[in-house]
């Protein structure tokens, strides 16, 4: 399987190897498969003594009020023998409360038990609640430990995907499909979670009720178990084929609603344009066939779920009506006692109940299938580390003696050696770009919209790899340098920096976890912020970000900066990132900036005014992709070409 | 910051507010009648359920004795038809009451979303500007969606469970009351623990979700945030904060679970003990002869029914004290009274000729806030294109707000054609007014609805000719299926300039006499900005026009031009005048203008 380089960063599906989606299953439990393990065990102890405690009721109309001989059987044989003696017929614990005497007078009745357990039937209700309580007990070990289990398991998916997301490429970020991804971190993950706690776990304990429960009553009697099992395959079918018919409708009635919030979506968000052209009355129209066609859609559901459960409850009301007829007539024939019957009846309801759900379940079980698909997928992007083996490095290897990043390598200059670049998609960018910059020298990139300027300081931090040639730092390859070192050295700032939903301070903190308040402001003062968080009720505790204040698009970029700028790092990228900012503050900016970093910080910034342009110590004009000028200010004024024009144009507008 | 708690989640009212019920139930009104044949047949379904003990009794006292006798076969045929009946009738007693609770709970959600909608549609701008979109959104999905679940399904099962309980209970009594005393002891706590359980479970399920929904705000976030995160170097950092989320809500999604594995075994413990004094007590009774084989069996089958419908009460109960918080956040939005509504006797008709004037007008957002506008002039006669120019913050979109009436000024007078645009209806300025915003909005659809929504009775030929003034008939041609191409939510699948230019082909289709254009910066490519200023030039020539700039050759070929500081006009002019005046106009567009639109010019030279 070949794929191009393109592929490598989006979602490809079914991109999951053979057995990929067990696997993941198998993985997502780790650490918690004895847990889920006992508590599969606990379920087939809560079905044991489910099916113990009517043989009880059983046992006491049959052989203790009735005068039939005690029919024990497995489960409930298992237990009562320690008791009742071997074959129940004395010798057990129970003999110890009773004088072997009495045992033996009474030794002339159809059971030798009947006589005492008469006098004392309360010790037949305890057994009863003692079964109770032990199904009980186990269906609450059963319930805790898988469910722990599986919110164990989810809580291991989440932070696997997370991690995953937060390591993959730039390109791929770039890409991303942030609401199907978030799905599938959400909604699939919590699909898998109830895949665990409840689909599985209702299989395996409808299996265990049917391996269980057959067999018994197979035993008891077989005529009447055939005429107890009678309509269970027409449920089981019809249960199938309703999920199969109701499927397509949920289907349809998801996408409908789907429609219907995109329109209320869409109102709301474009709410000038719809009041701009008058358009409440077409989009009330628009709304009311979407809100009719989902009501249409559930009501056709509704009349399915009606048809199925009222048939479904009709099957099973006669299937016990079948039940008590063929137990009376097998009782006139004597192959029945009353408590078989009864016995039987309280069977078939527990089992009608599940063998119904069925359907349901299986239908959830394939919902589950999809789900793990869809993160196995994501799972299947190949992150920047594993992306990093495929990168050719030079045999001159990178040593951080220090340990610290305040090496020399990234206080030297930075080279440009013939670097070319190509997107993953095939468009060509930059096209051998070389050139050098002194440590401490403040440079201004500048260029029409689209000549790869933010591509150019992106390969700088490694989002991307040149395609031909190399990018030297203090002489060393930065290929050579672990990218983790490389952005710890290098302040990037985007063009469309991201604030968390955060308070101030947090936002300012992530850049730099020990920043102590005196650095945190100094930073805001430069980055011109500090007033603008002093003009908040709770100062730098205020939140930001969606659920927080609103702040404007330069408010926002000067937050950016300054959390940039906390990280004192050797290198400082400005990508177009003071775009919002007025004219006036820009420049206070630049100059707290310029004060301090001069000579020490060595600053790009990607530019498209000229004030900012004329103060940089060196201007690379980027055209095209290539580099047609580089120098001072001074110098470029000289020569012909863009930048010329561009000063020509200001002196020009100027005088008019 | 009050205004951002009213949005926080609130999931829990610990009153009942019977008022707010009773508008809820309100909006329902047609669904009463429905409502009480639900109820009946919920009676009948538990009643029918509190039956077939009954006839399994009977088939133990009276059909098994008599089952020897062959004289017998007639009647218990005729038992297991009358059961087969009743199945019958209870198959079709489930069929209806789905059925009917469907039917109740489909409309009243129909019901309250057309409501909501159509308030939103009446609602004024500064509800827009102070509600977040995913706000109103919740409402009109998940919170309708969960009332009419709560009501209709809740209904279902509080009518089944309660009569269930009675119907047991009476039986139970008529059976043998001394014996229905001692099975029913353990009903008393059994209710108790049940309540105490179920609110505590929806209260633990509540902490879950809340915490659920932060972690899906971290994963929005991560994903979002995920270029800065990497050019920052913060994985590690994000990944241990999102860590400690989802510990967070595993801890309280066990701790939910932990209860919820608890309550089911205590109360079949519970039920148990009925079932287990029933037989010990019910076997002596029929040792005695008090009762019968059947009446025994009865019991321990009662006894044993008794938890479930307990167990739906509870739940119910606690579900519609749940449901409240959706309840009030939905009769919020209902009741949302706009701020701005047509005047009574508001005119319609007149085409307009275009002249604007504004008349000493004063405005501010809201009483606690800075006036933006204080006795603010200004007159545009019909056909000049007035370019409004000035800092972030000078004033300008709020003009554009006033003069569309998105807001009304608070004193002062906006007149089109001599008329206070007051004395008019809103549908009628809207249609005369274009407004095109430079962040273009489209709706999902083709691009031919995208350019109609301009003009609802445009012909084909109409947009074929809007969108060649637009300059975008080049690239729509250019599309798989040309004008119907599907854009995607928003437009998703289109470029930015793409959409800038249908945009501005809707404007033209609609061909108002003024147009308010709010321009803004894109990076766009040189080719597109190019296609773009032709678009815009034919769109404000032979129009009033105010035009927020942002370009170079917008505000170049504007009539006049206004700078705004502050909320006042500070300088007046054309380009040429304002330019040799070399005041505050002349340092704005030296710095700022020149900048992407200078590089246009001197790329193309």
């Amino acid at each position: 399987m070949s794929i191009t380089t393109k592929e490598l960063y989006s979602i490809q599906k079914n991109s999951w190897p053979r057995f990929g989606r067990i696997n993941l299953l198998w993985s997502a439990l780790k650490g918690w498969r004895h847990i889920y393990a006992l508590g599969l065990a606990a379920i087939i102890g809560e079905v044991f003594f489910t099916f113990s405690s009517p043989m009880i009721v059983k046992l006491t109309i049959d052989s203790v009020i009735g005068t039939a001989p005690p029919v024990i059987r497995f489960p409930l044989s298992v237990i009562l023998e320690p008791f009742l003696g071997k074959n129940f017929e004395g010798g057990g614990l129970l003999e110890n409360f009773v004088s072997s005497q009495t045992l033996q007078t009474w030794g002339d009745t159809a059971w030798v038990w009947q006589p005492w357990l008469r006098d004392h039937l309360w010790v037949l209700g305890l057994a009863f609640a003692c079964m109770i309580f032990m199904q009980a007990f186990f269906s609450f070990i059963a319930s805790l430990s898988l469910n722990t289990a599986a919110e164990q398991s989810a809580q291991a998916l989440r932070d696997r995907l997370y991690q995953h997301t937060q390591c993959l490429p730039y390109e791929t970020m770039l890409r991303a499909q942030t609401g199907d991804w978030l799905q599938r971190c959400t909604s699939d993950v919590d699909t898998v979670r109830r895949f665990f706690a409840f689909e599985f776990v209702e299989l395996f304990r409808t299996l265990a009720l049917v391996a269980f429960v057959f067999p018994i009553m197979f035993s008891l009697s077989y005529r009447l178990t055939l005429w107890g099992s009678m309509v269970m395959p027409i449920i089981i079918l019809f249960s199938f084929y309703f999920q199969k018919m109701v499927e397509r409708l949920f289907l349809v009635a998801d996408e409908r609603e789907g429609l219907l919030s995109g329109i209320v979506q869409e109102n709301v968000t474009g709410v000038r344009v719809v009041r701009a052209f008058a358009r409440q009355q077409y989009e009330l129209e628009r709304f009311s066939r979407a809100n009719r066609g989902l009501r249409d859609q559930v009501y056709k559901l509704i009349s399915w779920l009606g048809f199925y459960w009222g048939f479904s409850s009709f099957l099973g009301i006669l299937q016990i009506a079948l039940l008590l007829g063929a137990g009376l007539k097998l009782y006139t024939t004597g192959f029945i006692t009353i408590g078989l019957l009864v016995l039987f009846l309280t069977y078939e309801q527990q089992v009608l109940w599940p063998v119904r759900q069925f359907g349901r379940i299986l239908a959830d079980t394939g919902k589950t299938k999809v789900a793990l698909g869809r993160i196995a997928e994501l799972l299947a992007l190949v992150t920047e580390e594993e992306l990093d083996k495929t990168v050719k490095v030079p045999t001159v290897s990178y040593s951080n003696a220090g340990g610290s990043f305040h090496d020399e390598w990234a206080r030297g200059p930075i080279e440009f050696v013939d670097v070319s670049f190509s997107y993953p998609d095939g468009t060509e960018v930059l096209k051998h770009i070389s050139f050098r910059i002194a440590p401490g020298e403040h440079v201004a990139i500048v260029g029409p919209t689209g000549s790869g300027k933010s591509t150019l300081m992106h390969l700088l931090v490694r989002f991307y790899e040149p395609s031909e040639g190399c990018i030297r730092i203090g002489g060393q390859d930065i290929r050579t340098i672990p990218k983790g070192e490389l952005r710890k050295a290098i302040s990037l700032v985007l063009q469309d920096s991201f604030l968390f939903g955060k308070t101030v301070r947090e936002n300012l903190l992530a850049a730099c976890p020990e920043a102590n308040d005196t650095t945190l402001i100094e930073v805001a003062q430069k980055a011109a912020f500090h007033h603008v968080a002093m003009g908040f009720q709770d100062g730098y505790d205020t939140m930001v970000g969606e659920r927080g204040v609103t702040l404007s698009g330069g408010q926002r970029q000067r937050l950016a900066l300054a959390r940039a700028l906390l990280r004192t790092a050797p290198i400082l990228i400005l990508d177009d990132s003071l775009s919002a900012v007025d004219t006036e503050t820009d420049r206070l900016i630049r100059e707290a900036i310029g004060k301090q970093g001069r000579g020490t910080t060595t600053t790009f910034i990607v530019a498209h005014r000229l004030t900012t342009l004329a103060e940089a110590d060196t201007i690379l004009v980027l055209e095209d992709g290539r580099i047609t000028a580089q120098g001072s200010h001074e110098d470029l004024i000289q020569q012909p070409g863009l930048y010329r024009r561009l000063a020509e144009l200001q002196s020009a507008f100027m005088d008019e | 910051m009050s205004e951002q708690t009213q949005f926080e989640e609130k999931e829990y009212s610990s009153q009942f507010d019977v008022a707010l019920w009773r508008k809820i139930f309100r909006f329902g009104k047609a669904l009463y009648p429905v409502i009480g044949l639900l109820i009946l047949i919920m009676i009948g379904v538990a009643i029918l359920d509190g039956i077939f003990p009954q006839l399994t009794r009977y088939a133990l006292d009276v059909l098994i004795p008599i089952a020897q006798d062959p004289d017998s076969a007639p009647l218990i045929s005729r038992f297991i038809f009358r059961y087969g009946l009743l199945a019958l009738l209870q198959g079709f007693n489930v069929w209806a009451l789905i059925m009917i609770a469907g039917i109740i709970e489909v409309r009243l959600v129909y019901t309250l979303r057309e409501k909501a909608f159509q308030r939103l549609q009446q609602l004024s701008f500064s509800y827009y500007d102070r509600t977040p979109a995913g706000w109103i959104i919740a409402r009109m999905t998940s919170d309708a969606q969960k009332l009419g679940d709560t009501i209709a399904w809740g209904i279902v099962d509080l009518v089944w469970g309660t009569t269930m309980m009675l119907t047991i209970i009476v039986f139970m009594v008529v059976m043998q009351p001394l014996l229905a005393a001692i099975t029913l002891v353990f009903v008393p706590p059994l209710l108790v623990i049940t309540f105490w359980f179920q609110k505590r479970i929806l209260a633990a399920q509540r902490k879950a979700r809340k915490a659920n929904s932060i972690v899906t705000g971290a994963f929005n976030e991560g994903l979002q945030g995920g270029r800065t995160t990497k050019a920052l170097g913060i994985e590690k950092y994000n990944y241990k904060e999102f860590a400690e989320k989802t510990q967070t809500l595993r801890n309280h999604s066990i701790r939910a679970a932990r209860l919820s594995a608890l309550f089911f075994p205590i109360v079949i413990s519970l039920a148990a003990m009925g079932a287990a004094l029933a037989l010990g007590a019910g076997g002596q009774f029929l040792l005695k002869g008090i009762i019968s084989f059947g009446t025994l069996v009865a019991f321990i089958n009662y006894a044993m029914m008794f938890f479930d419908p307990a167990r739906e009460v509870a739940r119910v109960l606690s579900e519609f004290q749940a449901a409240q918080a959706s309840a009030e956040r939905l009769v919020g939005l209902i009741s949302t009274e706009p701020e701005i509504v047509d005047r009574p006797g508001a005119l319609e008709g007149t085409t307009v000729q275009g002249e604007l004037v504004l008349d000493r007008i004063s405005f501010r957002y809201g009483p606690d806030n800075p006036w933006i506008f204080k006795d603010f002039s200004l007159q545009v006669p019909a056909g000049q294109t007035l370019a409004v120019v000035g800092e972030t913050g000078c004033g300008k979109s709020t003009l554009v707000n006033l003069i569309c009436r998105f807001y009304e000024p608070e004193a002062g007078n906006i007149y089109i054609d001599e008329l206070d645009y007051r004395e008019r209806t809103q549908h009628w300025l809207h249609s005369q007014l274009g407004y095109v915003l430079q962040t273009p909005l489209l709706f999902s659809g083709t691009v031919r609805e995208n350019i109609r929504y301009g003009r609802l009775d445009a012909t084909d030929e109409d947009i074929y000719r809007a969108a060649r003034d637009a300059n975008a008939l080049a690239f729509i041609e250019r599309l798989e299926h040309d004008f119907d191409t599907l854009v995607g939510e928003g437009g998703a699948l289109l470029s930015v300039g793409q959409k800038q230019l249908i945009s501005l082909a809707r404007a033209l289709v609609a061909d108002p006499r003024i147009i308010v254009l709010d321009e803004a910066t894109s990076s766009v490519d040189t080719e597109t900005e190019v296609l773009i200023q032709g678009a815009i030039s034919r769109l404000l020539s032979g129009r009033t026009s105010i035009v927020i700039a942002h370009r170079l050759s917008t505000i170049r070929n504007a009539d006049r031009i206004i700078l705004l500081d502050k909320g006042r006009i500070v300088e007046d002019g054309n380009h040429q005048s304002l330019m040799a005046r070399h005041g505050m106009y002349w340092k704005l567009y030296t710095q700022q203008f020149l900048s992407e639109d200078a590089f246009i010019q001197a790329a193309g030279a």
